[in-house]
């Protein structure tokens, strides 16, 4: 049965909406279409879409696969430790993104992390920087997001598929896998949206270097600093574009999985 | 033959949920009867090598398998819920194992959906199977996959009845047909009965009594069992004796039991049994023992017979007995009706 609509609740809806939409609307009055053109088609903006994008799409890759097996292990089984575990996945929602990029940068100021750079690769004020700030944002939301996946898929599946003779592996493989599949999709999606709009922890790490550690939403920052309004303004606009294109995307994968 | 040594199983807590000791023969129905929480699907589970016990063994055939996985063995597991794989077909569940192995056996797989009618279900999806073609779909997976012990939770539970019978009676052929050991849970007695070789009751973690079928006359081992089953007037009272005749005591009652339980006279409160179906209504205490005289106080009918709730006189204890609707009485009884039941002797046991 339908429920009678009380206006005395949507009212809420509208009215935390409408600054939302005011904000959005701000934006128009400082556009200017002859500068987009003029940005948007410049070498600086099409490094740092390409930059964004492209750390943004690996990084939400490795964090999904590292995510798997961790909120595979937290959703399944009982072990040492588990519960404090479970809360320092949490670290990346409950600490501000510049303090944990403030962490991040401190560690590299250490002889191990010195020497780990050594061996490696440049993280601080680098590309690798930019890397290592947003996976370590993002992976703890991937683990989060994909164990409520897991959390969904009843253990009894795979206890049948151990029964029909499927070792772990191949009863996870064959039955928690694709069950798993839309969600873990999903929550790829997610994670790729958070990395790309990452900024604290980012700018910690990588600063903030026109055409080297450049990123979108450190554009925003430089634009921002340099009185730039209108160049500011055209980022804002590309970043909520990707942010929207991410949730239809995420919303319909998962009205799909629900079916 | 499938040899559970001392098992125990113990909650995380500490709790003991299951201390058993007991075998099931191969080649064998076994139904599993107790009440909720009884333990009846953690015992399937440790058969299924899903769950370790705290303590025991684990032997079937000779071997221990206690350690083994679940996939070594080999023994098909078919729970109350999320039965099929939902991101399959009905074929691809069938066909799951031999995948897994990487082997074909379509013959087998044909030969078994002709037998269990499901072979106009292949190519669908799950979604839109009913409950009986959903557990059968389950059991052909189960047998393809080369299971000769099936373990079975409640598949019934779902079922009206005429599916429930259709089920039973594939349930009885296939075994017969694969020479398979079943070992299946259901609180339903009367599935239980259709079904069973042995009946194992399981109340509160424990085995408390095994019945082979088909039985006579079926008499509770103890208290847990009769209150389980229903069905059972269960009277406390003492055992008294006069001269060589021995007495059960209750409520204002004096029944004349069997002699045997002379033994018992010294003890404080015993529980009598007797089943609804073992009263009987007599039409006087003339020339007859243990007639009890009293009113019926609520009449209840029921699909195959009518349930009286009679009190004797001088009483409020109320005792249940069913006549099956083929009785012949001299008129149907009513309410407030001044009747005389017996209870007769040899219907009379000790249940705690």
């Amino acid at each position: 049965m339908k429920q009678k609509t009380s206006y005395r609740y949507v009212f809420f809806v509208f009215a935390i909406s409408s600054v939302y939409l005011l904000l959005i609307g701000t934006l128009f009055w400082f556009f200017d279409p002859a500068k987009f053109v003029q940005i948007f088609t410049s070498d600086r903006t099409f490094y740092s879409l390409k930059l964004s994008i492209g750390i943004a799409t690996v990084v939400a890759l490795i964090s999904t696969l590292l995510a798997i097996p961790a909120a595979y292990a937290l959703s399944r089984y009982k072990f040492p430790g588990k519960q404090f575990l479970d809360n320092l996945l949490e670290l990346p929602m409950i600490v501000s993104p510049a303090a944990l990029g403030a962490m991040i940068l401190l560690f590299f100021s250490t002889k191990y992390g010195s020497a780990l750079q050594d061996h490696t690769t440049q993280i601080v004020f680098a590309i690798g920087g930019i890397f290592i700030a947003q996976l370590i944002t993002v992976v703890g939301v991937s683990v989060r997001l994909i164990k409520s996946v897991m959390d969904e898929i009843p253990v009894r599946y795979e206890h049948i598929s151990r029964t029909l003779g499927a070792t772990q592996w191949q009863s996870f493989r064959t039955v928690t896998l694709p069950l798993a599949k839309k969600g873990i999709l999903a929550s790829y999606i997610v994670a790729w949206a958070k990395a790309v709009g990452e900024f604290g922890a980012t700018i910690m790490v990588a600063g903030a270097m026109p055409l080297k550690t450049e990123t979108l939403t450190t554009s925003i920052f430089l634009r921002l600093s340099s009185a730039d309004i209108d160049g500011a303004v055209i980022f804002i606009i590309l970043l909520l574009s990707i942010g929207f294109l991410a949730l239809s995307l995420f919303r319909f994968i998962a009205k799909k999985s629900t079916r | 033959m499938i040899d559970l040594q001392n098992i125990q199983y113990k909650s995380t807590k500490g709790e003991t949920l299951l201390e058993l000791d007991h075998q099931f023969e191969l080649n064998q129905f076994h139904v599993i009867l107790g009440p909720s929480g009884a333990g009846k699907t953690i015992l399937l589970e440790l058969l299924a090598g899903l769950v370790q016990p705290s303590q025991g063994e684990l032997v079937f055939e000779g071997t221990k398998v206690t350690n083994l996985f679940p996939e070594v063995r080999k023994f098909g597991y078919l729970p109350q819920d999320n039965v099929l794989f939902p991101h399959l077909t009905v074929r691809q569940n069938v066909e799951y194992s031999l995948k897994i192995k990487g082997i074909q056996n379509q013959s087998l797989v044909e030969e078994l959906a002709n037998r269990l009618k499901i072979n106009h279900l292949l190519d669908r999806k799950i979604d839109f199977l009913s409950g009986g073609e959903i557990q059968r779909v389950a059991l052909v997976r189960s047998i393809v996959a080369g299971n000769k012990v099936l373990l079975l939770d409640e598949p019934t539970a779902a079922l009206d009845p005429a599916l429930k019978n259709e089920l039973c009676y594939l349930l009885k052929e296939i075994r017969e047909l694969y020479q398979l050991t079943i070992i299946m849970v259901t609180h339903d007695i009367e599935v239980a009965y259709m079904v069973g070789d042995q009946l194992v009751f399981l109340i509160d973690g424990q085995i408390q009594q095994t019945t082979q079928l088909p039985v006579v006359k079926f008499v509770p081992a103890n208290l847990k069992v009769a209150q389980f089953i229903g069905g059972y007037n269960l009277i406390k009272g003492h055992i008294s004796a006069i001269d060589q005749q021995v007495y059960f005591e209750t409520y204002g009652l004096k029944l004349l039991v069997d002699e045997g339980y002379k033994s018992m006279l010294f003890t404080t409160e015993i529980t009598f049994g007797i089943a609804a179906t073992a009263l009987n209504l007599v039409k006087s205490n003339d020339d007859l023992s243990n007639v009890v005289q009293g009113k019926i106080k609520r009449i209840l009918q029921k699909q195959h017979s009518v349930l009286l709730f009679f009190a004797p006189n001088h009483t409020n204890f109320l005792y249940e007995i069913e006549l099956n609707h083929q009785t012949k009485l001299a008129a149907p009884p009513q309410l407030g009706d001044e009747i005389y039941v017996q209870f007769p002797v040899e219907n009379l046991y000790i249940v705690g």
